[in-house]
């Protein structure tokens, strides 16, 4: 609330308002009565205590207090009566403002119906005609009243009309002043503003003040404002519904004191209740369909931020969205949504529609999504190919929800759908490139090994040779040995076909292969002994001998086979420049540690891997050799990975490291 | 009938240790076949062949290696190491180390070929 001195200034104009605010109640008695219609210090100290910090309330309260005294000493009420009067009104005044402040936690501008409802109970029930029980008993001891429940009932309407009349229009008020910033308002609501004000006054004057009393004024007269309220509460809210009602109580008051209008048939008591049970059943629902007209208004407004942002998001997003109606088969679609699936602005919209269009490799596995996410009320995520009218095939990335609607209708598919052309051709380059980049890194393998390789590939040739030799050398014989010159001939086919397999490898890692792997079952012990057969010079050349220690059982992997055989040659021929004294003895193992997968371990015995490399062995550019560039175990990694296995590296107890790579089974 | 060579044969790989034993076999005597060098210095002092031949490339221990090995022991001890391919590094380096010959594997080369190197050599001493 700022500075001491500005509280102090809010005190003091709480005191001043709260005296003229006393003077205005005694002004609103009856000429021939005590009854005090209206009570405006009630709603002038309810509104402070609504508004200022709690720790301030024994300030606001003791200046009410005082601003009353005053003006009681002024009219010379026995000071006793006046202080318990004091006394009352503060009880009254609090437990109103606790019982608000509690349970209604809403800021002004957003009030409920829930806590219009309860501010009904609160200050036009239970706190006046609660506190009215104590207020007619020392009205009545101190000789101000003679009926006991008359006087109950007379204040506790007095200050329940107070609290739906006035309260309102103090607290918007004062919100219109110091909180809300000021609205520009457009000259048409101006206009319907004054329109009604006009309307509303000049009805008051007809009906409160010119018609006159008697018993030949029609009781209908009363309905006759009802409307112009209606249109206040409509169209104003509920600050043109408290407006309109102040307004027109005070024309009420104004006019039965002055012996006009239609509550001057009885007697001035009956007269005055009267008047307040028009006031209060009139203001109450009225106010409570203020409250909901709002409510209502502020929910439209917030849908329709809420679409607007959505489609803000759909926008920058290049999202289309779209709801199904899955028993009607009616779909709405955002407009970008059309051309996306290849459809005409106009053309009717169903399901069939969008289905029409998808690519048919596609079709099988996006409907099956969707109709999982259907079953189990879930969500799905599918990414598919849409035909285009030109024949271009666009990649939708699509991603749906399905809800079942309150109310009993059927489920709603509720989706997204998002062009991803160009995500998947930056994909599909970056896989070229990789393959690439891949090739080339098996190909400068194979080059590192030319010389060993080429000794190798003569091994069979030379073995060939010797076999025919020893064949010819047999029919020289005079009686050739037919069973020997037969197995020699056997051998040499056997040597062929091996020497075949063995060149068939090589021209398959050496081809240039694109970016989709050629995935079959492999056997991994069948890639281990074809890389053992190229890196067999090259160990040698180490003074390394290899053994292969391979699992007879080990089950097939889905895989690409060229792929395996680069990744155990990279992690063999690393194992040979890594050993360089000592036993030199490189185990290839194979087997599994559970059923669901097939373990690869490539051990050597050489120098291990210092500590601080274990982390970023598998990083690009990572290397030990000094002519590495680093890409080895890089690319080894990202091999294992698309195949959904894992590699990784460890230190051996005594000496040298192990490689471990483990490979999804094929079930 | 002239008594055939007793060879011993060092040769790691499986289908070239079949090819050169049937080779060796159509005039000499193959008393062992070893895939590695170590062994082959082992066989070679064990069995006493009459030639020792030793593939240049041999796991572990490999040919040249066995080579000095075998002759510095035996000094006597006749070791032809064969290759695949023509290397007169190699060759230099087999007859530095003790080697009495350096040959092709490969068959049928007129009178320096493996068999009739052995049979020089075997002639020379018998």
């Amino acid at each position: 609330m700022g500075t001491p001195l500005r509280t102090v200034g809010y005190v003091a104009a709480s005191t001043v308002g709260y005296y003229v605010a006393t003077q205005i109640a005694w002004a609103l008695c009856f000429p021939d009565s005590k009854v005090s219609l209206f009570f405006p210090p009630h709603a002038v100290l309810l509104c402070v205590l609504l508004l200022v910090p709690t720790r301030h309330w024994w300030a606001y309260v003791l200046a009410a207090v005082s601003a009353h005294f005053l003006a009681t000493q002024q009219a010379q009420w026995p000071t006793l009566y006046a202080l318990t009067c004091e006394a009352f009104d503060a009880v009254k005044c609090v437990s109103a403002a606790v019982g608000i402040r509690l349970l209604i936690k809403s800021p002004l501008r957003a009030i409920t119906l829930r806590d219009a409802t309860l501010f009904v109970l609160i200050a036009a029930v239970l706190v006046p005609f609660g506190t009215a029980f104590w207020g007619a008993s020392f009205t009545v001891s101190y000789g101000f009243g003679t009926h006991y429940w008359i006087e109950w009932r007379n204040l506790g309407i007095s200050n329940a009309v107070t609290a739906v009349v006035l309260v309102p229009v103090f607290l918007l008020g004062a919100h219109h002043l110091f909180v809300r910033r000021p609205r520009t308002l457009s000259s048409g609501r101006v206009l319907e503003a004054t329109l009604l004000g006009v309307a509303t006054v000049a009805l008051g004057i007809f009906v409160f003040d010119r018609t006159p009393a008697g018993p030949n004024t029609s009781p209908a007269l009363l309905y006759t404002p009802i409307p112009l309220l209606i249109w206040a509460a409509l169209r104003f809210g509920l600050g043109g519904i408290s407006a309109s009602m102040l307004i027109m109580t005070f024309q009420a008051i104004y006019g039965t004191m002055r012996g006009h209008g239609p509550f001057l048939a009885q007697t001035p008591v009956e007269n005055a209740t009267a008047l307040q049970l028009f006031l209060l059943v009139t203001a109450t629902p009225l106010m409570l369909l203020a409250v909901v007209i709002e409510e209502e208004r502020r929910s439209k407004e917030a849908l329709r931020e809420n679409a607007n942002l959505m489609g803000l998001a759909a926008e920058a997003g290049s999202l289309s969205m779209w709801v199904w109606d899955v028993s009607g088969n009616d779909v709405w679609m955002t407009e970008p949504g059309r051309p996306l699936f290849g459809l005409e602005p106009d053309a009717p919209l169903d399901f069939a529609a969008t289905f029409d269009r998808v690519h048919p490799d596609d079709r099988a596995a996006r409907e099956s999504a969707i109709e999982r996410a259907l079953q189990t009320r879930g969500e799905y995520e599918v990414e598919y190919r849409v035909q285009q009218a030109d024949g271009v095939a666009r990649w939708i990335h699509g991603r749906g929800r399905c809800v079942l609607p309150e109310g009993g209708t059927g489920p709603k598919l509720f989706g997204v759908s998002m062009d991803v052309t160009a995500r998947k051709q930056a994909e599909a380059s970056a896989a070229q490139r990789r393959a690439e980049l891949e090739h080339l890194a098996r190909v400068a393998t194979l080059g590192e090994l030319t010389t060993t390789l080429t000794h190798e590939l003569r091994q069979p040739l030379a073995a060939i040779l010797m076999h025919a030799y020893v064949g010819a050398r047999l029919l020289d014989a005079s009686e050739p040995d037919l069973q020997k010159l037969r197995s020699t001939l056997a051998d040499i086919y056997q040597v062929t076909e091996r020497a075949g397999e063995v060149v068939g490898g090589l021209r398959a890692i050496l081809k240039r292969d694109g970016p989709a792997a050629r995935l079959n079952n492999v056997n991994v012990n069948d890639v281990i002994r074809m890389v053992e057969r190229i890196a067999h010079g090259d160990a040698n050349l180490h003074k390394v001998t290899v053994h292969l220690d391979l699992s007879p059982g080990v089950r097939p992997v889905r895989g690409d086979s060229v792929q395996l055989q680069q990744v155990i040659l990279n992690l063999m021929l690393n194992a040979f420049s890594a050993m360089n004294d000592g036993a030199r003895r490189l185990i290839v193992r194979t087997g599994s540690r559970d059923p669901s997968s097939v373990l690869v371990e490539v051990q050597d015995s050489g120098t291990g891997i210092p500590a601080e490399k274990l982390e970023t062995l598998f990083d690009p550019f990572v290397t030990s050799k000094p002519d590495g560039l680093g890409m080895g175990l890089s690319i080894c990694r990202s091999i294992i990975e698309r195949h959904g296995g894992r590699i990784s590296a460890a230190n051996n107890p005594d000496r040298g490291a192990t490689f471990a790579i483990t490979l999804p089974a094929v079930e | 009938v002239p008594k055939r060579p007793r060879v011993l044969l060092a040769e790691d790989n499986a289908e070239m240790a079949k090819a050169l034993g049937r080779l060796l076999a159509l005039d000499c005597e193959v008393v062992g076949t070893v895939p590695d060098g170590s062994a082959a210095v082992e066989a070679a002092h064990r069995l006493q062949p009459d030639v020792i031949v030793l593939d240049v490339n041999l796991p572990g221990v490999n040919g040249l290696e066995a080579c000095r090995q075998i002759t510095r022991v035996n000094p006597d001890a006749k070791v032809i190491v064969v290759t695949a391919m023509e290397d007169s590094e190699i060759r230099q380096r087999s007859l530095e180390l003790g080697a009495s010959a350096f040959v092709s594997k490969m068959p049928g080369k007129g009178d320096d070929d493996l068999l009739s190197t052995i049979v020089r050599l075997c002639g020379d001493h018998s």
